[in-house]
């Protein structure tokens, strides 16, 4: 299938209007092409219909399938969008404490509000300058 | 709403790999290491300037590493000002672009003898004045 199929495909999944087989044809697609291979903006596509496949492996069931008529579940449908979300909010969330500060002295961690803030102080202090002539060249700067 | 989603999760993943800095290797590899000292803080407050990120470290015998990781995110900096003494660059900080085109980012850092050094990565409104302020504000 042409990347120009694909594409409509997924258009139209985004729509809610592809049929069952679509769907699968979709599904393969983006679960035998190599990672390499994968457009950038069709990444997040791979990673839902890959979470999708799990959770379908696990509801298989043939009374389910039935009453879906092959269309996903409302409860694999809330899943795929909850793991959206938590994966979007897992990506953006900053790295490290929220508020508090530490310091690591020589592999020790330290938690001291003011052993910290000493030593952010002495780290802020050792990258000034102490040349006057440097300084007057970064003034023409 | 997919479409939503899957906008949100595609912008939080451009938004991070334009974060992400070379730096964040040298916290993160020597960080916990004997002969370094490394300070994290986050919304704190440093010679009266609002910080939402101040991260410093202070090193012994790493000076090769921090300068290959420098010399990476030199490349992507908006703004440099380097302090060079005798043809080497001893001191100097970078500006790095925004990841929400409101926080201003920076790398400061000083060079000393036998790979000793000092790097501090900050985050917060701070223009690049006010960082020369807090800095280097007794000589100016």
């Amino acid at each position: 299938m042409t990347k120009q199929e694909i594409q409509q495909l997924i258009e139209k999944y985004d729509d809610g209007m592809t049929t069952c087989a679509e769907e699968n044809v979709l599904r393969e697609y983006f679960r035998t092409l190599p990672d390499e291979e994968m457009p950038k903006e069709w990444q997040a596509y791979k990673m839902m219909f890959a979470f999708v496949d799990s959770k379908a492996a696990v509801v298989e069931n043939p009374s389910v399938a039935k009453k879906s008529n092959g269309r996903l579940t409302l409860y694999m449908r809330i899943a795929s969008i909850a793991a959206c979300i938590a994966a979007a909010v897992i990506i953006a969330l900053p790295k490290g404490n929220a508020s508090d500060g530490y310091a690591v002295l020589d592999g020790k961690r330290v938690t001291n509000k003011h052993i910290v803030q000493e030593e952010a102080e002495a780290a802020l202090q050792s990258v000034m300058y102490t040349d006057d002539d440097a300084f007057a060249a970064f003034d023409e700067l | 709403m997919r479409h939503i989603l899957l906008t949100l999760l595609l912008m939080a993943s451009s938004l991070t790999m334009q974060a992400a800095l070379n730096i964040d290797r040298i916290f993160a590899t020597y960080g916990h290491s004997k002969g370094c000292k490394m300070v994290e803080m986050h919304d704190t407050k440093m010679r009266g300037y609002p910080l939402r990120t101040y991260k410093s470290l202070v090193y012994k015998h790493i000076g090769n590493e921090v300068d290959k990781a420098l010399a990476e995110d030199k490349r992507k900096a908006k703004k440099i000002r380097e302090v060079v003494d005798n043809g080497t660059v001893v001191s100097g900080y970078y500006q790095m672009p925004s990841k929400d085109g409101k926080t201003n980012r920076y790398i400061l850092f000083s060079k000393g003898p036998k790979g000793s050094g000092t790097l501090i990565y900050i985050e917060g409104a701070l223009k690049p004045e006010d960082v020369m302020t807090m800095c280097y504000g007794k000589r100016r």
